[in-house]
């Protein structure tokens, strides 16, 4: 059915002589906030037999977080062509017309890994580790020097906050999903929010496009040690870089069970080399409040999930799962917040 | 009556986990791992639910007694308006019933209650009426601590950070 559907909707868009032939339809695991799916593409175009893999991104029937999928086009497509590493992005689509609910399909890049278990255990990958940790640096880096008024940026993200604003808008917004999301009371979140009112940071060195989800797990890497795709979009905005920096310090992405970032790297490194990079300078006690602010954030995302199935909307036992582990989170915010 | 739960949630997880062997996409073969992590989750926390419950109610009772007490001693409406709140969810019996769906909605009530001591508290950080609740507060969170602490984590369980603390742990006692 999908794969039908496809090869419909790609003999409106490729430029090809015949039709297009649709195979190797998969969907991908993981990815609480949108379906992926995998599949190839085979066409006539210019005499020529072409054959391509991409990759389909569609809306759920329920999801962790609410996102645009558009801003999420627009932000890959905007940092693709200022040279960051990201799938290129092909066609969106806004409404249900083609696959019953709105989607957009990008390239697919073979021959990487996402997964950190293989980061982490595999010796084709452990092997570069080094570089694979400087080059998640050196891309975050390349990340919040993107010149986002230039690249059109703001309209797709709306005007950028000032630098004193930044903290305190990604507060409301996450505070506003929680009184939206909760099912019930979440002492920890709740005071956490009053917590983080208390501490809020300087103001922000810089406005840049933050990622919001960057970190090990979320980016394509090769047996080369290379960054190929930095992937997931969708909660990308114009703020801070110190919450960047504190999001893939989060224990959660912790995948190696000790203290390094991201499993790959000394905390202290990752300092280092970013404001080596950047010339920015990091606030232990700033990432403090963003660390904070990202477990937060997080056992938000998983409340958003855990209504989903609660009221049915979703079957995903991801979403069960993940909305089942929260008290970890709490704990972590507990002990970032010294109390 | 036999097989009891824990015996019967695992025959469905060894079914899942045929069944997981048998499918042919890494994507089914995931939603049966997850589904596997999440009867596991289920397993980890059917013995001691109301045990655990009957010992929140308990704990909760505690605390929200000595919030009250604190509360009463500070002048204002919104202090009082919590105390009287807390002091009528007191003067319920503690559970006799000891179905869940009896105890969770009790556990509920006195959460919600901590919850607003708890923000009353963080509202007012930096005021004289901080030294007042203090020690309530710190009492709180250690209470909400020790909760946390018999909590779980998918990314622990669902990921092989666990084995890989493990193999570093044994790789360690071997070189020693």
């Amino acid at each position: 059915m999908l794969e039908q559907q496809l090869a419909q909707y790609l003999n409106l868009r490729l430029s090809a002589s015949g039709p297009v032939q649709v195979t190797g339809v998969r969907r991908i695991p993981g990815g609480a906030s949108r379906e992926t799916w995998a599949f190839d593409a085979t066409w006539e175009e210019g005499g020529r037999t072409l054959c391509r893999g991409f990759i389909l991104r569609r809306d759920p029937p329920a999801s962790v977080v609410v996102t645009e999928r558009d801003v999420e086009f627009q932000v890959m497509d905007a940092a693709g062509r200022a040279g960051i590493p990201v799938p290129r992005v092909l066609w969106l689509e806004k409404d249900g017309q083609h696959l019953e609910r709105p989607f957009f399909v990008m390239e697919r890049i073979d021959g990487c890994e996402t997964s950190p278990q293989a980061l982490l255990t595999d010796p084709a990958y452990i092997r570069v580790h080094d570089r694979i940790a400087r080059r998640f640096v050196e891309v975050l880096a390349a990340i919040h020097a993107l010149d986002w008024q230039a690249l059109g940026l703001q309209e797709v993200l709306g005007p950028p906050p000032s630098p004193e604003e930044c903290a305190l808008r990604e507060i409301q917004k996450w505070e506003q999903v929680l009184e939206r999301e909760a099912l019930g009371p979440e002492l920890v979140l709740r005071a956490a929010l009053r917590w983080l009112r208390r501490h809020l940071p300087p103001p922000a060195q810089r406005i840049v496009l933050v990622h919001s989800d960057y970190r090990v797990g979320n980016f394509l890497f090769d047996a080369e040690g290379e960054i190929r795709g930095v992937l997931d979009w969708e909660l990308a905005h114009l703020g801070d870089p110190m919450e960047d920096v504190a999001w893939a310090c989060l224990r959660p992405w912790r995948w190696a069970g000790d203290e390094r970032i991201g499993g790959i790297m000394a905390r202290e490194e990752f300092y280092r080399l970013y404001q080596e990079l950047t010339g920015l300078r990091i606030d232990p006690e700033a990432v403090r409040f963003w660390e904070v602010l990202g477990n937060v954030k997080l056992a938000v995302i998983t409340i958003t999930g855990a209504r989903a199935i609660v009221q049915g909307r979703s079957r995903e036992p991801v979403l069960a799962m993940i909305a089942r582990g929260n008290s970890r989170l709490e704990l972590e915010i507990l002990e970032l917040m010294g109390v | 009556m036999r097989p009891d739960e824990r015996e019967s949630i695992l025959v469905v997880q060894g079914v899942l986990q045929d069944l997981a062997r048998e499918v042919s996409t890494d994507y089914a073969r995931s939603q049966a791992s997850t589904c596997l992590l999440l009867l596991q989750s289920l397993l980890a926390e059917m013995d001691s639910a109301v045990h655990d419950l009957v010992q929140d109610v308990a704990a909760l009772r505690r605390v929200l007694a000595d919030a009250r007490g604190a509360l009463v001693s500070l002048p204002d409406d919104e202090a009082s308006r919590l105390a009287a709140d807390i002091a009528s969810a007191l003067e319920e019996a503690p559970p006799d019933d000891l179905r869940l769906s009896s105890l969770r909605p009790r556990r509920e009530r006195l959460m919600g209650l901590l919850e607003r001591f708890l923000c009353l508290c963080e509202d007012r950080q930096g005021t004289p009426d901080a030294e007042v609740l203090e020690p309530v507060r710190g009492a709180a969170y250690r209470l909400l601590r020790r909760m946390a602490l018999r909590g779980w984590c998918f990314w622990d369980v669902g990921s092989f950070r666990e084995a890989l603390v493990r193999w570093r742990s044994a790789a360690q006692q071997e070189g020693q």
